[in-house]
């Protein structure tokens, strides 16, 4: 091996062993983090408000935007994803949401939906499973 | 898993549950997260646990091409995600035993010819029976209203004989057939080529 090869052979090593360890990226973090500053975030709630919040009023330092490093604390990690990331948090989702639950009527142990204008049927099962059906409308207007 | 430039990222979605504080937390109002293989690695367990409570630091990026599948826009919503890149980023605190999960269905009244949109929330935790309870649930009322299930809502187990496989959808290999036959249906539906 030539003193050539021997500094390139070390380097993809040295590479290697940054790659593996997720050492770039960990720099990556902890630099910007001193020197953006680093956001906290112990409730999912109030980390929505500032991602949506902060897109309709852009005053060029929001808490939150891209290249932003934050920390989450103590938040839960399942396998299941949000298909609508934020939808929840929106004024729309919140409002559908108390909607759905303040028109659920019981009989027979079962709870069912009926929503004031037409054809809104659902269903919160005893168990606490919730089924919630929407309208026409309001199909069309989420999707 | 699914593949980057940078190798394969795993995606997980990440919320807090303090039911104390305010209603209905669940994940559907959670974070996605996108994590290297290296850093998923360090907290894979939570495919045997459900979930994992954990503190972590990452990156706020644009949603990856690859996601563009399976996480859909909502008006007026910044579309961003966290990347989590290195296990050194992880802190891993205890495990937690309710985390709940809500799944979803589009499905068709083929009598009526009419589609609803329909929830059913399970506990994360429990990986077998959670999930497996929600889609019996749903096969039941579906059933009951002489309806089909157009989508589904487990990747890794189907469970609802959709016509779009969510895993098809995913990947995105439809049946373009079966798929344009059911949008002409519901444009006919809802007059949608007039709109």
């Amino acid at each position: 091996m030539s003193a050539f090869d021997a500094i390139h052979y070390e380097n993809a090593i040295g590479k290697a062993i940054w790659n593996y360890f997720g050492l770039s990226d960990y720099t990556i973090v902890h630099i910007s983090s001193f020197t953006d500053g680093l956001v906290h975030y112990d409730d999912i709630r109030v980390l929505w408000l500032d991602a949506i919040q902060g897109s309709k009023y852009d005053n060029g330092d929001l808490k939150l935007r891209i290249g932003r490093i934050v920390k989450l604390h103590n938040f839960n990690f399942t396998e299941w994803f949000p298909w609508l990331p934020g939808m929840f948090w929106t004024k729309f989702g919140i409002a559908n949401k108390d909607r759905n639950l303040n028109n659920a009527n019981e009989r027979n142990g079962v709870l069912t939906y009926q929503n004031s204008t037409k054809q809104g049927t659902g269903i919160l099962n005893p168990d606490e499973k919730t089924l919630s059906v929407l309208v026409e409308s309001e199909l069309f207007e989420r999707t | 898993m699914i593949e980057s430039p940078n190798g394969p990222l795993k995606v997980l979605g990440a919320t807090t549950t303090d039911e104390n504080r305010y209603r209905g937390n669940d994940v559907s109002g959670g974070i996605p997260i996108i994590m290297s293989k290296q850093a998923y690695e360090s907290i894979d367990t939570v495919e045997r646990n459900g979930v994992i409570k954990a503190t972590v630091t990452g990156t706020c990026i644009e949603v990856p091409k690859q996601l563009e599948n399976r996480l859909m826009s909502a008006p007026d919503v910044p579309r961003f995600c966290i990347y989590v890149g290195s296990q050194r980023n992880i802190t891993k605190e205890h495990y937690t035993d309710d985390v709940s999960a809500a799944g979803w269905t589009i499905y068709e009244d083929q009598q009526n010819r009419e589609y609803n949109m329909a929830f059913s929330t399970f506990n994360a935790v429990d990986v077998q029976d959670g999930p497996s309870s929600a889609g019996a649930f749903w096969r039941n009322y579906i059933s009951d209203h002489n309806g089909m299930a157009l989508t589904d809502f487990d990747e890794k187990t189907l469970r609802l004989e959709a016509a779009i496989p969510i895993n098809s959808l995913s990947r995105g290999d439809i049946d373009r057939y079966r798929f344009q036959e059911l949008v002409d249906r519901i444009e006919r539906r809802y007059n949608l080529n007039q709109i």
